[in-house]
């Protein structure tokens, strides 16, 4: 434990007065918008469904539900969204007193985006029909998952998730961000300097190098989020949903895999920074890397909140990646597959653990010193990103 | 038992064979001074020793310790200064030579703030010592990197190009320094220079190198009786002739 905290604060110090590392806190504030930006501007022409009650039968609802038809909406009994058209609908219409439809949804479980978009293009168009017709055309929303109610806009569900029940999991991945930025920088800057070949000749282990840096950017990224949060006043955001929207409802257990596997997929995208960052020669390379890696791990989570299925060979890739593990292991806590959803965590910590010995074994094998590889070639993967 | 024990050591980056089987040993608390000219060897040979690199083929040993298999325990007893090195920039010199104690002093059990301020004494930098290592000159973090390798007083220091980059006075004061810590407190030193001067000064024996092969080896007094040679230079200069052209 000594030699680790010495590593620890001398890490910290060294990348707390670093300047360049402003970078490092400008580039999630770009990928993080970036992110969220493909999440909600992504349209899928997956079929959409509805299933239709039509308590009214009269004119419009038949014009109505036609019109859906029309727009390529399936009707159908078995789909997760409910078109509720209420009896005197038409009447409704006819003597202009504003008629509301009720929207029903029910997911299969919290993170299943895909119906959430499939609601949304119907009210989509519910509203288009009202805008022809009589445009005080209201439409409400009930979102069912396990047993909790939401009436929330499908557009507001995965904000009054990550408000509520995912709040800790979306902390952990900002911070994530941020500290994976920091590891990189801290490894470039022991490669910049020509310290990396003394601090491999003194009485420490490889083990406490690779920890002392990875805690010490958690610790950096901690300090730098607070600080931004505190600036930004996003705690006054994140305060709990006021609105009287109901509340979603997720219990401990699947919460509980969720964030374990959030934190270890954290811990996995740290010591992949790190390890890709000792091939770079200088910090913006390994800033840029580090970019990189953290979109790797991204890609489960941008195309399961963009709404995409996860099927075919893309899917099964996109399931292998370490970046799904801690959804993959919330869906199975959720339909109760306990034995599966601890299968996920330990999918993650072997990735860890293979992820760390790699690591060690560059060190110890002295590839940097005998070969010359410079990961900075990279770089232009992380421009076309952009 | 010999400090170091080297025996067919070879190394080669791709293709390029930098050792070719060499073999020496180092006696406890002797100054042994590796030579030669640029691309012989010497940076490689002393980094396998550092622990920093395994060799390709041969045996090494650290005061009995194989290099490869126990490379913690040869850790806590050398102290290695590479050619090219450098402090961390964003740190004071204070800081740097306490962070370096810190470890020592967890490794070994020795006492921390002993080599703390040894290495404050033997830093010579006074009040700039609290300045931050990127404000320092070329000279001042050689001394700071000298002052970190020697003040936790290791059984075997390996020092490449100790000089390299300081003025003559301060070459001067640091050859005498290396001496006599050697001297008073049984420090073993593996050195290598291209500084003839310096070698015979400082080392009790010395080795050349050349194209990663040892072309001799003796006390710089038997190499200059060998070779009928006034002072090293001219042994080093016929040495590696001999072996340059047959
Ligand atoms: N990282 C490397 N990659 C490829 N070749 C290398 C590397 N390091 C050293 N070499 C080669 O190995 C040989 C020995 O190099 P080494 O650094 O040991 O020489 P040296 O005796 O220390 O020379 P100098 O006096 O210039 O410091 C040289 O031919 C050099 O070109
Ligand atoms: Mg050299």
């Amino acid at each position: 434990m000594g030699e680790l905290w010495i590593m620890f604060r001398k890490d910290l110090m060294d990348i707390l007065r670093d300047r360049r590392l402003l970078t490092a806190v400008v580039l999630p504030l770009i990928l993080i918008p970036l992110l969220f930006g493909i999440i909600g501007s992504s349209n899928h022409s997956t079929s959409v469904s509805v299933r239709v009650i039509d308590n009214d039968n009269g004119e419009y609802s038949r014009t109505l539900v036609a019109f859906l038809q029309k727009n390529g909406i399936e009707v159908n009994e078995s789909s997760p969204v409910t078109l509720i058209i209420p009896a005197g609908f038409s009447k409704a219409i006819e003597s202009s007193t504003s008629p509301e439809l009720i929207i029903q949804v029910d997911l299969s479980n919290p993170l299943d985006f895909k119906t959430v978009r499939s609601a949304e293009v119907v009210k989509g168009l519910v509203l288009r029909f009202g805008s022809g017709v009589l445009p005080s055309l209201k439409s409400k929303f009930k979102i069912e998952v396990g047993g909790s109610v939401l009436n929330v806009e499908p557009s507001r569900y995965i904000s009054s998730l990550l408000r509520g029940p995912l709040a800790v999991p979306l902390v952990l991945f900002v911070v994530a961000i941020y500290a994976s930025q920091a590891v990189a920088a801290s490894v470039a800057m022991e490669k910049e300097s020509r310290t990396l070949e003394t601090l491999l000749t003194l009485p420490i282990s490889r083990r406490s190098i690779i920890l002392g840096k990875i805690f010490s950017s958690i610790a950096f990224s901690v300090l730098v989020l607070a600080s931004l949060a505190v600036s930004f006043g996003v705690f006054t955001r994140l305060s709990p949903y006021s609105r009287n929207s109901g509340s979603l409802f997720v219990s401990l257990a699947p919460l509980l895999f969720f964030s374990v596997g959030t934190f270890l997929l954290f811990i996995l995208m740290l010591l992949t920074s790190l390890l890709v960052s000792l091939f770079t020669l200088d910090v913006r390379s390994a800033l840029s890397i580090a970019g990189l890696v953290e979109v790797v791990y991204l890609i489960p989570v941008i195309v399961l909140f963009s709404g995409a299925g996860l099927s075919g060979p893309w899917g099964i890739l996109v399931k292998t990646d370490p970046g799904y593990t801690p959804v993959q292991a919330f869906l199975s806590a959720v339909a109760g597959d306990y034995f599966m959803a601890l299968g996920a965590l330990v999918y993650l910590v072997l990735w860890n653990a293979m992820v760390l010995k790699l690591a060690v074994w560059v060190f110890d094998s002295g590839v940097l010193m005998t070969k010359r590889i410079d990961a900075g070639h990279l770089r232009w993967l992380v421009r076309i990103k952009m | 038992m010999p400090i170091i024990e080297v025996s067919n050591l070879e190394k080669s980056y791709g293709s390029l064979w930098a050792l070719k089987g060499i073999s020496f040993q180092m006696k406890e608390g002797e100054i042994f001074g590796l030579i030669g000219p640029n691309g012989a060897g010497k940076s490689t040979t002393l980094k396998i020793l550092a622990t920093l690199m395994p060799q390709d083929r041969g045996r090494v040993e650290v005061a009995g310790y194989d290099i490869i298999r126990e490379a913690p325990k040869v850790r806590k007893l050398i102290s290695y200064l590479p050619e090219e090195a450098g402090a961390y920039r964003n740190l004071t010199g204070r800081e740097y030579l306490r962070f370096v104690a810190e470890l020592y002093a967890n490794a070994t059990g020795k006492d921390e703030k002993e080599m703390f301020e040894l290495g404050i004494e033997l830093a010579g930098l006074g009040t700039r010592l609290d300045d931050k290592v990127f404000t320092y000159s070329k000279g001042m973090t050689r001394k700071l990197l000298l002052a970190r390798t020697l003040m936790v007083v290791p059984k075997l220091a390996i020092l490449d190009e100790p000089t390299s980059g300081l003025d003559v006075m301060n070459a001067y004061e640091i050859r005498e320094r290396i001496k006599e810590f050697s001297r008073e407190r049984g420090v073993s030193v593996l050195v290598s220079s291209h500084n003839m001067l310096e070698v015979e000064f400082l080392c009790d024996r010395v080795a050349i190198i050349h194209r990663g092969i040892i072309v001799e080896a003796g006390t710089p007094g038997e190499l200059k009786e060998k070779y009928n040679a006034e002072n090293l230079e001219e042994v080093f200069v016929r040495a590696s002739r001999r072996v340059s052209y047959g």
